[in-house]
């Protein structure tokens, strides 16, 4: 196994991190440690550490005076947990903390230990990468080693959540100036923050009438990457909800009611893939935006495997795989997402009842779609048929009528959702009780409802024993690769991919 | 052939040992399977059928359902098949003409439940059926 060179970086869960910052930093001033176990992704932005779970040393009985230094972890505490992230395949992180700031870094004799004790370590842990953890109240720096025998420092630890914490080992240099075309947003969101959005990489995953809308709306804010997939070809009855679509994208001469049904079928067959119209519309929103465009189903290897990389996933197609691909790449990869999505009620009758505007965010450490029952594994079945069999099988409760849809109601979940982002991005959000919770606003009405979702610890997804922080050692629900199946790449103009970090 | 289909096939096979099972890959990565002469009790004609199903690639998070049994089936007391019973079908992949057993359940967990504890449960519902 080769390793990235370049520094790592690390995500933590918000609960993991609560927990070990209240361990370590308990108001007596004093130095407290703790193990930290995490899962590994590599890609080509490069490593992160994904924290899965948190061993808190207990004082004196754990964590005790050192003669070489000022405290240690015993060597029991050390071997018990080295072993079971050995047997776990995750990446042992040895934790302790210095006093308060917005800086951190190991002292001399923090250095020293790591090289009497890490080359033993990485005996003991087989392949898998050990290394150190050293926690500020405002900063986090990391010393990784590798069985290559090469060291990285954690460049940035992330902290997934409804306020995207970030900690450096030292504050970042301040960013130069925001383009002219930033100049209002800037004013906003500072030079510093445009700059964060510019870095940051969203998956949309459906290109349909909300995911365009959330493309559109990205590219214009200045994200500087977005991986847009889907594998759907533009209908006429797209057009009133995909901006910039046109007559000509949905071959509607061909498609047209009346027409013969082959002729129909050819202009199925020959209309504009909705990933294209997303390259498009991204392209007008802004020439410098990196866009990956896959013409495939979410559950193509080859998607998932793109949508790893990212910062933040929107979910915006109604299949219960897709749900099931978004959860389980959240999970694995502590990815923030967010579930969006227009429910219009309409009685056999016709009568328009309620009308709904979804917005569930999903973090790593809460609102998994198993756990609150929002992927069934009955449709997973039926959608595993091919369509030939489920026309076969008239058991299966089609439903055949298209879902109701209006472009203003599914901009109503895209600007809630995109405005918590981006405000997140940025630093700029406030923290409240319901930034967890499902949100349902009833169009017609008005009235906002708040769900609290619950969390199920046997969870295959979010328990510990299933997905979670897992990273590449993770089995997603993907299909295998599919060699017939087009692949689309496109990145526009030719601005280069944004760094991490 | 997907390592969690594959874990399946396994499991199906170690609890019907003395039955021949049959499988087909299918090209996302799931899996039909045909369980040979299994015994379905007295409440139809024939006392054995095969039974059909698929893995689909999202298992253990896909529920296994349907099944699929002999084109033939019916009932000892000559009633004719009813819900979740359905006649006139074909199981795909192995492209038989079948009989079909539409038995979802609500409560399948993919942290507990098998391909192989529903073929049981589908049996013990087939062997209870009146």
């Amino acid at each position: 196994m080769t390793f990235d060179r370049r520094p790592w970086n690390l995500q933590m869960p918000e609960d993991l991190t609560d927990r070990l910052m209240a361990h370590l930093f308990p108001g007596d001033g004093d130095e407290h440690g703790a193990v930290v176990a995490a899962g590994i992704v590599s890609t080509k932005r490069g490593t992160r550490l994904l924290a899965q779970r948190v061993f808190l040393a207990e004082d004196g009985v754990d964590f005790v005076p050192s003669p070489r230094a000022y405290r240690r972890l015993t060597p029991e505490f050390v071997n018990q947990h080295i072993r079971f992230c050995r047997d776990e395949r995750l990446v042992y992180l040895a934790v302790h903390n210095h006093g308060p700031g917005d800086r951190v870094s190991f002292s001399e004799p923090d250095m020293r230990s790591h090289e009497r004790g890490y080359p033993a370590l990485l005996d003991i842990a087989r392949g898998i990468p050990v290394g150190a953890l050293v926690l500020s109240t405002g900063a986090v720096a990391g010393d990784i080693w590798t069985p290559d025998g090469t060291r990285r420092p954690i460049a940035v630890t992330t902290i997934p959540g409804p306020t995207w914490r970030r900690r450096w080992p030292a504050p970042p240099v301040t960013a130069t100036n925001s383009p002219e075309i930033d100049d209002r947003q800037a004013r906003i969101f500072g030079s510093a923050g445009q700059a964060i959005l510019r870095d940051l990489k969203i998956g949309v995953i459906g290109a349909g009438g909300v995911g365009m809308l959330a493309v559109s709306f990205l590219a214009r804010t200045g994200f500087g990457h977005l991986v847009v997939v889907d594998p759907d070809r533009i209908e006429i009855t797209n057009l009133p909800r995909l901006p910039e679509a046109t007559r000509r994208d949905a071959r509607a001469w061909l498609s047209a009611d009346g027409r013969p049904a082959w002729l129909c079928c050819l202009g199925r067959r020959f209309a504009t893939p909705k990933v294209r119209l997303a390259r498009r519309v991204a392209r007008r929103a802004r020439r410098d935006v990196v866009l990956t465009s896959l013409q495939l189903d979410v559950t193509d290897p080859l998607a998932a495997r793109e949508l790893r990389d990212c910062d933040y996933l929107i979910l915006a197609a109604d299949s219960h795989q897709a749900r099931a691909m978004f959860n389980a790449l959240v999970h694995a990869y502590l990815i923030p997402g967010v579930q969006l999505g227009t429910r219009v009620e309409v009685s056999p009758a016709g009568d328009v009842g309620d009308i709904w505007s979804l917005v569930r965010p999903v973090f790593p450490d809460s609102g998994c779609l198993w756990c609150n029952g929002l992927i069934s594994p009955e449709k997973l079945a039926e959608e595993a048929l091919a369509v030939r069999d489920l026309d076969r099988q008239r058991y299966l409760p089609r439903e055949d009528a298209p879902a109701p849809s209006v472009i203003t109601l599914n901009a109503a979940s895209v600007t809630r959702a995109l405005n918590e982002l981006v405000l997140a991005a940025v630093g700029l959000r406030r923290a409240q009780s319901t930034d967890r919770d499902y949100r349902r606003v009833e169009m017609r009405s008005g009235a906002i409802r708040f769900e609290t979702p619950r969390r199920d610890p046997s969870c295959i997804d979010c328990g510990e024993a299933g997905l979670l922080a897992r990273g590449d050692e993770a089995g997603l629900p993907t299909q295998v690769a599919q060699a017939r199946q087009r692949i689309r790449w496109r990145r526009l103009v030719g601005a280069q991919r944004p760094s991490a970090g | 052939m997907l390592p969690p289909v594959r874990q399946a096939i396994d499991q199906v096979r170690r609890a019907f040992p003395d039955h021949g099972i049959e499988t087909l890959a299918e090209p996302q990565g799931g899996a039909y399977l045909v369980v040979d002469e299994v015994p379905i009790g007295d409440a139809f004609v024939q006392t054995t059928s095969w039974l059909g199903f698929l893995v689909g690639f999202q298992y253990p998070r896909a529920h296994v359902y349907p099944h699929w049994l002999r084109e033939d089936l019916a009932r000892a007391d000559g009633s004719e098949l009813r819900p979740p019973l359905h006649a006139g079908h074909q199981m795909p992949g192995f492209e038989r003409r079948a009989v079909m057993l539409s038995r979802a359940s609500n409560r399948w967990d993919p942290s507990r439940d098998t391909a192989a504890l529903k073929l049981e449960r589908v049996l013990h519902w087939l062997r209870e059926a009146t």
